[in-house]
C-alpha cells in the first residue's frame, strides 16, 4: 500500500523532536510539527506504506463557532503575550486528522460481581420547640450488595483503541470526559477530498498492540451491561472470564484544529480545537514579561511621585500651599507602591493555577 | 427477583445460585437461591407412635405426646437478643397496615376432616371436634410480617393457679375470699405478638440555662448590705447520643398495655427461631397494632428519653427556651411471639383480667378493692383524734381547762387524716391496676 492509494498528493514526514509522523499535503511545505511545535517536519520516505483509513469524521464546526470558542478561551488570560491573540491563533490554525482504531469484538464467557441495588429506607427527624415535638419523615437511599454471576455472549461494536502513543492526551484535548467527545456515528467513508488541506497523523500502534486497550473498554462495557441485566444500580468486584472473538478493526480519522502561541521563553504551546464540536483546550499561560513591564511602569510612576514630593518637602517653607498637594501625592505614591507588584502576583498565580489543572 | 427456567448453567456459576430474570439479551443472571421454607398450609401435631395429639411441653422443651409419652425434639436455634432485625424500608411500611390479611381462613383438620374457621390473627388452633392441634401456615403471610422468633413457654399451665393464688392473696386492701377464685380460673397459654425496636438518636439541644449566684445589694430601708440569690441566664447547647436496643412494644390491643408492661421483663436471650412445634397446643395471636403505629409510639418514647438525657446533662434546674433536634439512625424492628397466660375471673358480678408471664411467671392483673375494709380503716384512723379533740372541746366549754388535750387530739386527728388519705390513694391505685 503506497501513497497513491490515498488518492491525494501527500508526503510522509516526521518530526525530529517528538518523532510524530504525518502525511503532509504537497503545498504545505515543511510545517512546524503540530504535535510538539518544536521542530519542522522532515520528509521520511519510510512511511510511504501508511495504512489507509476506512472512516473519517469530517470537520463540521462552523467558522463563527470556532472563532467564538477561541475568543472565549482567550478571555480570562491576563497579560497575554504578543502571539496570544485571536488573529494570531487564527493565522496559525492548522487542520489535522488524528487516527484512532475502532474494534468490533465478540465476548463469550462467564462473569461474577457484587451488584448493588438501591432501596429506600424511612428515617425520621424530630424537633422539639415551644414545648412540642414536630416529626419529619426522611427517605434515605441505601445500597444492598448481593452476589450475582452469569454467562455473557454479546458483541461490542466501535470499541475505541489508540493508534498513537499520546492518544489519551489527544482524546482529553477533544473533550473526552466533559461531553460526548465525538459523534462517531457521523463518520463517512474515506475519500481524498475529505482530507484536503489537512495534515494526517500516521498511526504508530499496530492494531494487535491496540487490543489490550480495547479489551479494557470491552470489559468496562460488559460490566455495565451485566449491571443492567441484573437490574442493579451499582457494581463492584466485576470479574470476567471470557474468550474474545477475532476483532474487526476500523481505522478512523478524527478532526482537530491545532494552533499555537509562544510563551516568554519562546516555547510554542499547543491550542487544540475539536473539529466536530469546537471544544478548545490548551495550556493557558500569562506572560510574566508583560506583567513585569506593568509592574515597572507602576513602580516608575511611584518613584517620580516620590521625587516630586521630596522636591516639595525641600521647598515647602517658601511655598506652603504646595504641602496639601504633596500630601495627596504621597497617598497616590503609597497606592502605586502597593499596586506595583500586583500584575506580577496575578500572572504568577494564574500560571500556577493552570499548571495544576493542566 | 423472578426465577427463570434455563439449561444447565456453566460450571463457573457458583453452587446454590439459580437463574433469575435478565434485562439484556445475551446475558444470563444467576443469584443465590432464596431460602424456601417448606411449611404445609396447616401442620397437625399427631404422635407418629400412637396417633394421639401432641403439644409443646414447657418442662421438656419439646413436643410430647400426652398419651404414650413420646418426645419429639424441635429444630429451633437459640438466637437470643441478637436475633436478626429488619430495616424500615418503604416497602415494609407500605405493607405494614395490611398485616396478615383481613379475611378469616379455613383450616381443615387433617385428623377428623372438620373445617375450622380461624381469625387471620390466630396462628394456631385446636380442633373443637377431635382436639387436634393445628398451626396455621406461615407462608400465607407477607414475609416480613410473620414472627421469626419466639420465647417458648417455661411455665406450666398447672403452675398458674398457685402463682395467681399467691398474687391474689398479696395485700390487705382486697377481699379475703379473693384467693378462692384462682381455683376455678382457666388459664389460656397464648403467644402474644410484640414489636421490638432499635435505633440510635443523635440529638442537638439549645437552651437558656439559669445558674443561681449570691448577690450583695444595699437595702436602703434598713441602711445595710444584704445578700440575695439571683439567676444568671446563659445560652447553652450540647449533643446527646442515646442508643436504644430491644425496646419492647406490645402489638395487641386485646390485653391492656399497662398489664403487659407489668409482667415484663422478658429475657430476650431466650429467643429461638420460629418453629411451629412451639405453638402446638397453645394459642397464638398476631398483631393488631400495626408496625407504623407501634413505631410512632416507640419513637415518642425514645425522643422523650433523649430529652430527659439532655436535661440530665444540664447542671442546673433552671432551664427555659429548650429546643432539640433529634435525628434517628440505624432504625430496625422485629416481630416476636412472647408467652403469657391469660385468664379472667368474676368477683361480685364484675370481671377482672389476670396475666402471667409465660417465661418468668410474673403476675399482673386487676383486683377488686374491698372498699368497706378501706373505709373502716379510714374511720379507725380519723376517729381517735376526732373523739379526743371533741371531748376536750366539750369539757373546755363546760369549764374545764383542757386546752392541752384539745391540742393533742387535733394533732392525732391531723396525723390520722394524712394516713387515711394515703390509704385511699393506695386503694385507688390498686383499683386502677
Amino acid at each position: 500500500m503506497g501513497m497513491a492509494d490515498w488518492g491525494a498528493t501527500l508526503h510522509p514526514a516526521q518530526c525530529g523532536n517528538c518523532h510524530a509522523a504525518f502525511l503532509v499535503p504537497a503545498h504545505a511545505g515543511a510545517p512546524l510539527c503540530p504535535n510538539c511545535f518544536a521542530a519542522r517536519l522532515e520528509p521520511n520516505p519510510a512511511l510511504e506504506h501508511t495504512e489507509l483509513p476506512e472512516l473519517i469524521l469530517p470537520f463540521s464546526v462552523a467558522e463563527s463557532t470556532l472563532h467564538a470558542n477561541l475568543e472565549r478561551w482567550l478571555r480570562d488570560i491576563p497579560f497575554k503575550s504578543a502571539t496570544l491573540n485571536l488573529n494570531a491563533l487564527r493565522a496559525r490554525l492548522t487542520r489535522v486528522f488524528m487516527p484512532m482504531y475502532l474494534a468490533d469484538a465478540e465476548v463469550q464467557g462467564t462473569w461474577n460481581a457484587q451488584m448493588g441495588f438501591d432501596y429506600l429506607v424511612a428515617s425520621s427527624e424530630e424537633r422539639f420547640h415551644s414545648g412540642q415535638w414536630i416529626s419529619q419523615r426522611i427517605n434515605e437511599t441505601r445500597v444492598r450488595w448481593e452476589p450475582r454471576a452469569g454467562e455473557i455472549a454479546r458483541a461490542y461494536e466501535n470499541v475505541s483503541a489508540p493508534a498513537v502513543e499520546n492518544h489519551a492526551r489527544l482524546m482529553s484535548a477533544l473533550g473526552e470526559g466533559n461531553t460526548p467527545a465525538l459523534d462517531t456515528t457521523r463518520a463517512i467513508s474515506f475519500s481524498p477530498e475529505a482530507i484536503s488541506n489537512a495534515l494526517v497523523r500516521a498511526p504508530e500502534i499496530a492494531n494487535d498492540n491496540a487490543w489490550q486497550f480495547a479489551e479494557r473498554e470491552v470489559e468496562r462495557r460488559a460490566a455495565s451491561d451485566c449491571q443492567t441485566a441484573a437490574n442493579a444500580q451499582h457494581h463492584e468486584q466485576f470479574n470476567l472470564r471470557a474468550a474474545f472473538g477475532e476483532p474487526h478493526w476500523t481505522l478512523l480519522l478524527l478532526p482537530m484544529y491545532v494552533t499555537s502561541y509562544s510563551d516568554d521563553d519562546k516555547k510554542w504551546l499547543a491550542v487544540r480545537v475539536n473539529g466536530q464540536t469546537g471544544f478548545v483546550t490548551g495550556e493557558k499561560r500569562a506572560s510574566i514579561k508583560i506583567a513585569r513591564r506593568w509592574a515597572l511602569l507602576l513602580g516608575g510612576i511611584a518613584l517620580l511621585a516620590f521625587l516630586f514630593i521630596a522636591f516639595i518637602a525641600l521647598t515647602a517653607r517658601q511655598v506652603s500651599q504646595l504641602s496639601v498637594f504633596a500630601g495627596m501625592l504621597l497617598f497616590v505614591m503609597l497606592c502605586l507602591c502597593l499596586a506595583a507588584p500586583v500584575p506580577l502576583i496575578i500572572a504568577w498565580q494564574y500560571n500556577q493555577k493552570n499548571k495544576e489543572t493542566a | 427477583m423472578r426465577a427463570e427456567k434455563s439449561p444447565a448453567p456453566s460450571p463457573n456459576i457458583p453452587a446454590g445460585f439459580i437463574r433469575v430474570e435478565s434485562r439484556l439479551d445475551g446475558i444470563t443472571v444467576y443469584a443465590p437461591a432464596p431460602r424456601v421454607e417448606q411449611i404445609p398450609n396447616a401442620q397437625t401435631f399427631e404422635c407418629p407412635n400412637c396417633g394421639a395429639t401432641t403439644a409443646f411441653h414447657p418442662r421438656a422443651g419439646s413436643v410430647t405426646c400426652s398419651n404414650c409419652g413420646s418426645v419429639y425434639a424441635l429444630r429451633a436455634e437459640q438466637v437470643g437478643a441478637r436475633a436478626h432485625e429488619l430495616e424500615f424500608t418503604l416497602d415494609t411500611l407500605h405493607s405494614a397496615p395490611r398485616g396478615w390479611g383481613s379475611t378469616r381462613r379455613d383450616l381443615r383438620c387433617e385428623n377428623c376432616g372438620a373445617t375450622t374457621s380461624v381469625a387471620p390473627t390466630e396462628l394456631s388452633t385446636t380442633c373443637p371436634f377431635c382436639g387436634s392441634n393445628h398451626v396455621a401456615a406461615r407462608t400465607a403471610v407477607p414475609n416480613a410480617f410473620r414472627p421469626r422468633y419466639l420465647i417458648p413457654f417455661k411455665i406450666e399451665r398447672d403452675q398458674c393457679a398457685a402463682r395467681a393464688r399467691e398474687w391474689l392473696a398479696r395485700g390487705w386492701l382486697y377481699p379475703r375470699d379473693l384467693v378462692n377464685v384462682a381455683r376455678s380460673a382457666q388459664f389460656n397459654g397464648v403467644y402474644l405478638a410484640f414489636w421490638t425496636f432499635r435505633a440510635q438518636v443523635n440529638a442537638e439541644w439549645r437552651a437558656q440555662v439559669g445558674y443561681e449566684r449570691a448577690e450583695k445589694f444595699f437595702d436602703v430601708s434598713q441602711v445595710k448590705f444584704k445578700t440575695r440569690r439571683v439567676i444568671e441566664w446563659r445560652e447553652e447547647k450540647g449533643n446527646v447520643t442515646l442508643p436504644f436496643d430491644n425496646l419492647l412494644a406490645t402489638a395487641t390491643t386485646h390485653i391492656p398495655a399497662r398489664l403487659l408492661q407489668r409482667i415484663e421483663p422478658y429475657d430476650l436471650d431466650a429467643l429461638v427461631t420460629y418453629d411451629p412445634g412451639y405453638l402446638a397446643g397453645w394459642r397464638a395471636s398476631s398483631y393488631d397494632i400495626t408496625l407504623n403505629d407501634a413505631w410512632d409510639d416507640a419513637r415518642a418514647q425514645m425522643r422523650e428519653q433523649t430529652r430527659q438525657a439532655a436535661f440530665a446533662n444540664i447542671d442546673s434546674k433552671h432551664i427555659r427556651n429548650f429546643s432539640m433536634h433529634a435525628a434517628f439512625d440505624e432504625e430496625a424492628w422485629r416481630l416476636l411471639l412472647l408467652p403469657a397466660f391469660i385468664t379472667t375471673y368474676r368477683f361480685q358480678e364484675k370481671t377482672y383480667q389476670l396475666v402471667i408471664n409465660g417465661q418468668t411467671g410474673k403476675v399482673a392483673g386487676d383486683k377488686p378493692i374491698a372498699w368497706r375494709k378501706v373505709w373502716l380503716i379510714v374511720a379507725a384512723l380519723i376517729a381517735p383524734g376526732l373523739i379526743l379533740a371533741g371531748l376536750a372541746l366539750g369539757l373546755t366549754v363546760a369549764g374545764y381547762d383542757l386546752g392541752g388535750l384539745f391540742f393533742v387530739g387535733g394533732i392525732i386527728f391531723v396525723v390520722g387524716a394524712l394516713i387515711a388519705v394515703w390509704v385511699i390513694q393506695q386503694a385507688m391505685q390498686a383499683g386502677e391496676g
